[in-house]
C-alpha cells in the first residue's frame, strides 16, 4: 500500500493500481468511456484526463499507475478544461438527438456531456454517418452513435473468447463491424449492450418500447441454469419490459448469458395459457378455476381409489422452485404415490444411494483459480455459458484443460488436449485414468474391477492423471453429455474415484435451475430418486401430473412418454403455455405463473439458497403453481396445505432441510462399482448400416420459456432441428449437406442433414427439444438413417 | 478453403519463414508480411476467402485479420486496376503541390482519387506521409517511390505502364 492524495484527500492505494481504480474504490467520480473494470486498458477516449502534480499535461486516469506521494486533482481548472475539450471532440461526430435515441436517459455520453461538457459548440460542419449492420436478432446497431471506445471489441477478445466485432478502417472512417455481416454467435453476445456507453449497440427486442425512467427495477434470479445468475427485471406498470444483469462478483460478475437476458420474451408468447381449460369429448373448453380444480381433484381421487398405490405419476421441470416442488411432493404423498421426479432428461440414477444429491465441489468464483481442469462430455458454453467464461479465465491464468468429448467442440479457449470418443466409451476412458493412478496409489478393490482391468491407458491418460495429481487446485467436471449419458451414474462414480485418487474437486452439470434444491426435497421427504424413463418403463401410471413440463420436448425419451400419456386416464398439466402435444394428451390445463410473476426459492450449484419476489401480476387467469398444489391439497381434505405465502411454505421446507450430503469414500465407491448393477449399459456396437445418436438440448431449447423467446430462436447461437454428421458418414449413406433423410428410432421423423466435421464416423447428433425430433426415442443409442 | 490450397508452395514456404520470426504462441504477429505475400499472388487484392484463410492459418479471428486489411492502405479488399498508384497528400507533399499532381493523375488516368478507371487500367489511392517528405511531392507505384514529382515526370512514369 502506498499513500496518495486525490482532490486533497489522503488515500491508501495498492502499488501499481491505476488512478481510476483508486478513485472508484473511494467513490471519487472520474468520467470515462473506454475504461471498464473487467476489460483491458485501452486509454483511447481520453475522457478520464486528470491533473497530477508535477506533470506538465493532464494524464489519463485509467492508464496512469499511482506512485507514492502522488497528488491528483480531478476537478481542478486544468482537469476540467481537458475533460471539456475531450467532450467537445467526442460530440463533433456524435448526433445530438438524444430524444430519438434508445439509450437516452441511461447514456454515459449524455451524463458526461451534462456534467463535463459545454452547453454550446462552435462546430458547424457536417457530422459523419456510419451505415448500420444487422448483427442478429439480439443486438441492434446504430453505428453513427459509436464513439470508438472499443469496449465491445475487447469484450469479444478478452471475455467471451469469440471475437466477432472489430474496428475496421481507420481514423475518421473507423467503424464497428463484423466480418462479412454475420449474426453474433456467442452465447453471451448481448453483454455488449450493457458495455456500450452510448446508443450504438442496444437491445433489439427492447428497443424503443420504453424509456429508462419509466421502468421499475426488481432484483431476481435467472432460472435457466444452475448458476442462478442475479438479474434485474425491469417493469413498466404491469409489463415485464426487459432483464439486465445485477452485479454479483461471486456468481455472474457483471455479465449475463443471452438466455437469461432474453427468455423474458416468452412471457408474452401468443401460446400463453390464460385460463383453466378442461377437455370434454376431445374438445377444449375454457373454464373457471373452481370447476377445473374440482374436476382435477375428483379425478385424482378416483384414480387413487381405483388403482391404489403409485398409480399417479408426477413429473416436474427441474426449474421448479423449492416451494412448488415441496407442495407437489406433499400432494403426491396424499395421493399415495412415490413416483415423482424432476429427472426428466438424465436416465441413470444407479448411484442415488451413494450420491443422493448433485455435487459441485468448488465455488463459482473458484473455477478461475483452478490450475488443472478435466472436462468430460460437455458443450460448455451451450450448457452453462457463464461457466465457460470462468474456465476461460482459469486458462488465461495458466491452467491446463483436458477434454474428452464426443466431438471436437469449439470451446472459447484453447485446450491442452482433446480426445474424441462416443459416450459409450466414456466409462472406459475414465477407467484408463484410474489405472494410471493406481500405479502410485494401489487400491486392490479398484484394480479388481473388470473395467479397470481391461483398460489400456494411453499417453494422454497418463498426462491427465498427472496434471490432476500434481496441481493443488484441480477440478473434474462432468458436462451435460455425461449427465445425460446412459451410464451417467457409472461415470460419476469413476470420476469421483479419480477425484479421490488425485485430491481433485468434482463438479457436475445438472439440468435446469434447481436440481440441487429439488434433490434436497427428495431427501427431506424420503421420496425415492428415479428417472422419468425408469418410472415410465416400470408401471402404467393411470394419472399423470405435469408441472411446467412439455414431455415431448423436455424428456429423455419422448416416444416412451407419448405412449405413457396415451394410456393414462387422466393427464393434468400445470403449464404457462398451450403446447400442441400437451393439448393432445392432457385433460385439464391449469394456467400458471412464469418469470417475474411469482416468488420462490432456487438453489444454485454452490448450494446457495436464493429467493426472489414476483414483480408483475400473472397474465390472464394464471396463478402461481404453489397455490394450485395447495388448493388441490385442500380439496383432497389433506392435513396441512394451509400456507398463505411462499415464505410460509419455505419455512416448512426449512424445518427439515437436509445438510449437504457428504461424498462417498473411495472404499464405498469401489464397493459400489463392484456391484453387478454397475456394468456399463450402453455398450452395444453400431452395426454397419446404423448410426449412434447423440443428443443435447440446444441452448435455447431447454425449457418452455426460452423456447418461446422468438429473438433467441432466431439468434446466431440457435441451432435448427436437424441431423449433424461428419463427411465420412455422409459419404457412407450417400448424403450431402441439405439432403432430407428419414430417421428411425422407436418413432420416425424427417430431418435435414448438416455437416459437423468434428463428429466421429457413424455418430450423428440429433438435438432434442424440437417438435421435429419429438417422435424419436432415447437420447442416446442406435438410430437408422435413410435417404429420401 | 485452407491457405495451403490457395497459394503456391513457394509463397507458402515464404509465409512459414515469416512465421518462424515470431514466438510460436504469437503467429499472428506475421499478419502483415503474410497478407502482403498473399495479395501479391492474387492480382493485388484480397478476397474474403483469402482473408479467412490467412486468419485461420495464423490462428486469429477473421474480423481481426479484416481489421488489419482495412486499416492499411497497402491492402485492397476490392478488385483494383492493373496499375495501382498511391499518391501522398499529407502536409509536406501538399505544401509542395500534391494537389497539382493529383489533378494531373486524375486527368491522365481517367478516374478520381480513390477509384478505378473504367477500363480497369488504373487505381488511384490517396495515402498519408510515406516518409519521403524531403523530396515531396511523391507517389508510390509497384513498391517504388517516385519523388520530386512534376506533371512531366508523372507522364514519363505513365508511359512505362502498359
Ligand atoms: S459500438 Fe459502443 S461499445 Fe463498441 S466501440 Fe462503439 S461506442 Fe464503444
Ligand atoms: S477512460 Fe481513460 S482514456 Fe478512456
Ligand atoms: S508528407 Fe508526403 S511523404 Fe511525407
Amino acid at each position: 500500500m502506498i499513500e496518495i492524495e486525490i482532490d486533497g484527500k489522503p488515500l491508501q492505494a495498492p502499488q501499481g493500481a491505476m488512478i481510476i481504480e483508486v478513485a472508484d474504490a473511494n467513490n471519487i467520480r472520474i468520467p470515462r468511456f473506454c475504461y471498464h473494470k473487467k476489460l483491458s486498458v485501452a486509454a483511447n477516449c481520453r475522457m478520464c484526463l486528470v491533473e497530477v502534480e508535477k506533470m506538465p499535461k493532464t494524464v489519463p486516469a485509467c492508464a496512469t499507475p499511482v506512485t507514492p506521494g502522488m497528488k491528483i486533482f480531478t476537478e481542478s481548472q486544468k482537469a476540467r478544461d481537458s475533460q471539456r475539450a475531450v467532450m467537445e471532440f467526442l460530440l463533433i461526430n456524435h448526433p445530438l438527438d438524444c430524444p430519438i435515441c434508445d439509450q437516452g436517459g441511461e447514456c454515459e455520453l449524455q451524463d458526461n456531456a451534462l456534467s463535463y461538457g459545454n452547453d454550446n459548440s462552435p462546430y458547424r460542419e457536417t457530422k459523419r454517418v456510419v451505415k448500420d449492420e444487422d448483427i442478429g436478432s439480439l443486438v441492434a446497431t446504430e453505428l453513427t452513435r459509436c464513439i470508438q471506445c472499443t469496449r465491445c471489441v475487447r469484450f469479444g477478445q478478452e471475455i467471451a473468447g469469440l471475437r466477432e466485432l472489430g474496428m475496421v478502417q481507420r481514423g475518421e472512417h473507423s467503424e464497428i463491424r463484423t466480418f462479412m455481416k454475420q449474426a453474433l454467435k456467442s452465447e453471451v453476445s448481448a453483454n455488449v449492450i450493457d458495455l456500450c456507453p452510448v446508443g450504438a449497440l442496444t437491445s433489439k427486442p427492447f428497443r424503443f418500447t420504453a424509456r429508462a425512467w419509466e421502468l421499475n427495477q426488481h432484483p431476481g434470479i435467472a432460472a435457466h441454469d444452475a448458476f442462478g445468475s442475479h438479474i434485474y427485471l425491469h417493469t413498466r406498470r404491469d409489463e415485464l419490459m426487459r432483464v439486465i444483469p445485477k452485479d454479483n462478483e461471486n456468481i455472474n460478475e457483471c455479465w449475463l448469458s443471452d438466455r437469461d437476458r432474453f427468455s423474458y420474451l416468452g412471457v408474452n408468447s401468443a401460446e400463453r395459457l390464460l385460463s383453466p381449460m378442461i377437455k370434454r369429448n376431445g374438445q377444449w373448453h375454457a373454464t373457471d378455476w373452481e370447476t377445473a380444480l374440482l374436476f382435477a381433484s375428483k379425478s385424482l381421487n378416483q384414480v387413487k381409489q381405483k388403482y391404489g398405490n403409485n398409480a399417479i405419476l408426477g413429473l416436474s421441470s427441474p426449474n421448479t422452485t423449492l416451494e412448488e416442488y415441496y407442495l407437489f411432493a406433499k400432494l403426491m404423498q396424499v395421493l399415495d404415490s412415490q413416483d415423482l421426479t424432476y429427472h426428466v432428461r438424465d436416465t441413470d440414477l444407479r448411484d442415488a444411494a451413494l450420491l443422493p444429491e448433485p455435487h459441485f465441489g468448488i465455488s463459482i468464483a473458484d473455477i478461475e483459480e483452478q490450475k488443472a481442469i478435466f472436462v468430460l462430455g460437455s458443450l460448455l458454453a451451450a450448457e452453462l455459458p457463464l461457466m465457460s467464461l470462468r474456465m476461460r479465465k482459469a486458462i488465461l491464468g495458466g491452467a491446463c484443460i483436458d477434454v474428452i468429448n464426443p466431438f471436437n467442440y469449439d470451446f472459447n479457449f484453447s485446450l491442452t488436449s482433446e480426445t474424441v470418443c462416443t459416450p459409450q466409451q466414456f466409462a472406459q476412458e475414465l477407467a484408463s485414468i484410474i489405472k494410471v493412478l493406481l500405479k502410485d496409489t494401489p487400491n486392490q478393490a479398484l484394480a479388481d474391477l473388470a473395467i479397470v482391468k481391461n483398460a489400456q491407458p494411453k499417453a494422454y491418460h497418463e498426462a491427465i492423471a498427472n496434471r490432476l495429481k500434481q496441481e493443488e487446485k484441480s477440478f473434474i467436471y462432468l458436462g451435460a453429455l455425461a449427465y445425460h449419458a446412459q451410464d451417467a451414474a457409472l461415470l460419476r462414480m469413476l470420476a469421483l474415484a479419480i477425484a479421490n485418487l488425485t485430491n481433485s474437486q468434482f463438479g457436475m452439470y445438472t439440468d435446469g435451475a434447481n436440481s440441487f434444491g429439488l434433490a434436497k426435497i427428495h431427501r427431506a421427504l424420503s421420496i425415492p430418486v428415479q428417472a422419468s424413463t425408469t418410472l415410465a418403463a416400470n408401471s402404467n401410471h393411470k394419472a399423470i401430473m405435469l408441472h411446467q413440463l412439455e414431455p415431448s420436448l423436455d424428456c429423455a425419451n419422448p416416444y416412451q412418454m407419448d405412449k405413457l400419456l396415451d394410456q393414462a386416464e387422466m393427464v393434468i398439466a400445470l403449464t404457462s403455455f398451450k403446447e400442441p402435444n400437451l393439448l393432445q394428451h392432457a385433460d385439464v390445463l391449469f394456467p400458471i405463473s412464469t418469470l417475474g410473476e411469482t416468488s420462490g426459492t432456487l438453489v444454485n450449484l454452490e448450494n446457495k439458497v436464493q429467493n426472489f419476489a414476483g414483480c408483475i401480476p400473472p397474465k390472464g387467469e394464471a396463478r402461481p403453481a404453489w397455490k394450485v398444489f395447495r388448493v388441490l391439497g385442500n380439496l383432497l381434505n389433506a392435513e396441512g396445505f394451509d400456507e398463505n405465502s411462499t415464505h410460509e411454505v419455505l419455512n416448512k421446507v426449512f424445518e427439515n432441510f437436509p445438510d449437504d450430503a457428504t461424498l462417498p469414500s473411495l472404499a464405498e465407491i469401489a464397493q459400489q462399482l463392484a456391484d453387478a448393477k454397475f456394468q456399463p449399459v450402453d455398450n452395444s456396437n453400431t452395426a454397419h448400416d446404423e448410426c449412434y445418436r447423440l443428443t443435447t438440448w440446444p441452448i435455447y431449447r431447454v425449457d418452455n420459456l426460452v423456447r418461446r423467446s422468438d429473438a433467441l430462436q432466431t439468434s446466431g447461437a440457435a441451432k435448427p432441428a436437424a441431423v449433424w454428421m461428419n463427411e465420412a458418414t455422409m459419404k457412407k449413406f450417400q448424403l450431402q449437406e441439405g439432403d432430407k433423410v428419414s430417421i428411425q428410432q422407436s418413432g420416425n421423423t424427417q430431418l435435414n442433414v448438416y455437416l459437423e466435421a468434428g463428429l466421429p464416423d457413424q455418430v450423428v447428433w440429433v438435438p432434442a427439444g424440437f417438435n421435429e425430433t419429438s417422435s424419436l426415442g432415447e437420447n442416446f443409442g442406435k438410430i437408422v438413417i435413410n435417404k429420401i | 478453403m485452407k491457405l495451403k490450397q490457395l497459394v503456391s508452395p513457394e509463397t507458402l514456404s515464404q509465409i512459414d519463414h515469416w512465421i518462424t520470426k515470431y514466438p510460436t504462441t504469437q503467429k499472428q504477429s506475421a499478419v502483415l508480411p503474410v497478407m502482403m505475400l498473399v495479395q501479391d499472388e492474387h492480382h493485388g487484392w484480397l478476397t474474403n476467402e483469402l482473408i479467412e484463410a490467412v486468419a485461420d492459418y495464423l490462428g486469429m479471428s477473421h474480423i481481426a485479420a479484416y481489421e488489419v486489411v482495412s486499416f492499411y492502405t497497402m491492402f485492397e479488399s476490392q478488385p483494383i486496376g492493373k496499375h495501382k498508384i498511391s499518391v501522398c497528400t499529407n502536409i509536406s507533399c501538399q505544401l509542395n503541390g500534391a494537389e497539382k499532381i493529383v489533378d494531373h493523375l486524375e486527368k491522365r488516368c481517367g478516374t478520381k482519387l480513390g477509384e478505378t478507371s473504367a477500363d480497369g487500367k488504373f487505381t488511384l489511392r490517396e495515402v498519408e506521409c510515406m516518409g519521403a517528405c524531403i523530396r515531396a511531392p511523391m507517389l508510390e507505384y509497384n513498391k517504388q517511390y517516385y519523388e520530386s514529382l512534376t506533371p512531366e515526370k508523372v507522364d514519363e512514369l505513365l508511359e512505362t505502364m502498359k
